[in-house]
């Protein structure tokens, strides 16, 4: 019998508040340039005068939550809140 | 080679990282601005130095100028350094701590108060660098002329006209930026120059 492989993050979805320079680009690129991450995509929801919220969905296969959340702080930018998360079991 | 590179690799995304960031502060446009400003102040400036130096007080000795020139290029440089980064530094914390009330985070850490502080020396070493390499360019003959027996007359006219050259290219440089004609606002910054010049040579009459 096969040894049971770990369960792996491979779908987070995000909202994060940013502001509106630098832009959703240069994160997708930030973020898409992170181990393991094959999919980006930004959505933006709310914007004000100086602020966006962006809907923020990262696919990949062994995601580093962690990481990514360093990264998108690194940035700049806030994760207000995790709205979806998969991980796979790879069975 | 493989370690290496990676961490090269890694090095770069950073620096990309980072001016990413210092695009977002508009730092270029800052610094051309900063750049054509002192680099004018210190070209008029060694240009009376020049002018009131030879033709109002007739100074013989290159050595005078270069002395004179240098401590103003010293002063220019500790000035626009100083000055520049003290007020960058102030206008770019004001608005990291907005930008932090606005987002309710801490921004310390991050490539933002990085790029931050980058823009603010970025920005000072371009405007007390300006003005010194106007300068300089201008007192390049006297430095020579220190080593060499060179004619004083010969050596203050080429000096001149590398200064007017120093002003057109600056004026040019303007011209390009405004997309308008690069010769005439070339032409403008000299006749900027030839008045002052003009002014200094009046000194003569006192």
């Amino acid at each position: 019998m096969s040894k049971p492989q770990r369960p792996q993050l491979t779908k987070v979805v995000l909202d994060v508040l940013k502001t509106h320079e630098p832009s959703v680009v240069e994160l997708g690129k930030l973020i898409s340039e992170l181990d393991g991450v094959s999919h980006v995509s930004i959505v933006v929801g709310e914007m004000d005068a100086k602020t966006e919220t962006i809907k923020m969905t990262i696919e990949g296969i062994n995601l580093d939550y962690e990481e990514i959340e360093r990264a998108i702080k690194r940035f700049g930018a806030t994760v207000q809140s995790i709205d979806e998360v998969i991980y796979s079991s790879g069975r | 080679m493989g370690q290496g590179g990676s961490a090269l690799k890694r090095l770069l995304r950073r620096l990309r990282e980072l001016r990413t960031h210092m695009r977002a502060e508009q730092v270029d446009e800052i610094a051309r601005r900063y750049l054509v400003m002192n680099a004018f102040d210190g070209a008029l400036a060694i240009l009376s130095v020049v002018v009131s130096a030879y033709f109002a007080v007739d100074v013989q000795d290159p050595r005078f100028i270069v002395a004179v020139g240098l401590a103003n290029c010293l002063a220019m440089g500790i000035s626009g350094f100083t000055g520049t980064f003290m007020t960058e530094r102030a206008e770019r914390l004001r608005r990291l701590k907005e930008i932090e009330n606005l987002l309710l985070t801490d921004l310390g850490d991050t490539d933002r108060e990085r790029a931050s502080l980058l823009a603010s020396v970025y920005v000072a070493l371009i405007d007390g660098l300006a003005p010194m390499v106007a300068a300089a360019i201008s007192l390049s003959p006297f430095i020579i002329a220190m080593f060499f027996p060179l004619d004083m007359k010969t050596v203050v006219y080429v000096a001149l006209a590398m200064n007017m050259a120093t002003l057109f290219t600056l004026g040019a440089f303007l011209g390009r930026v405004s997309k308008e004609n690069i010769a005439l606002s070339g032409l403008k910054m000299v006749l900027i120059g030839c008045g002052t010049a003009l002014l200094c040579v009046l000194l003569k009459a006192i």
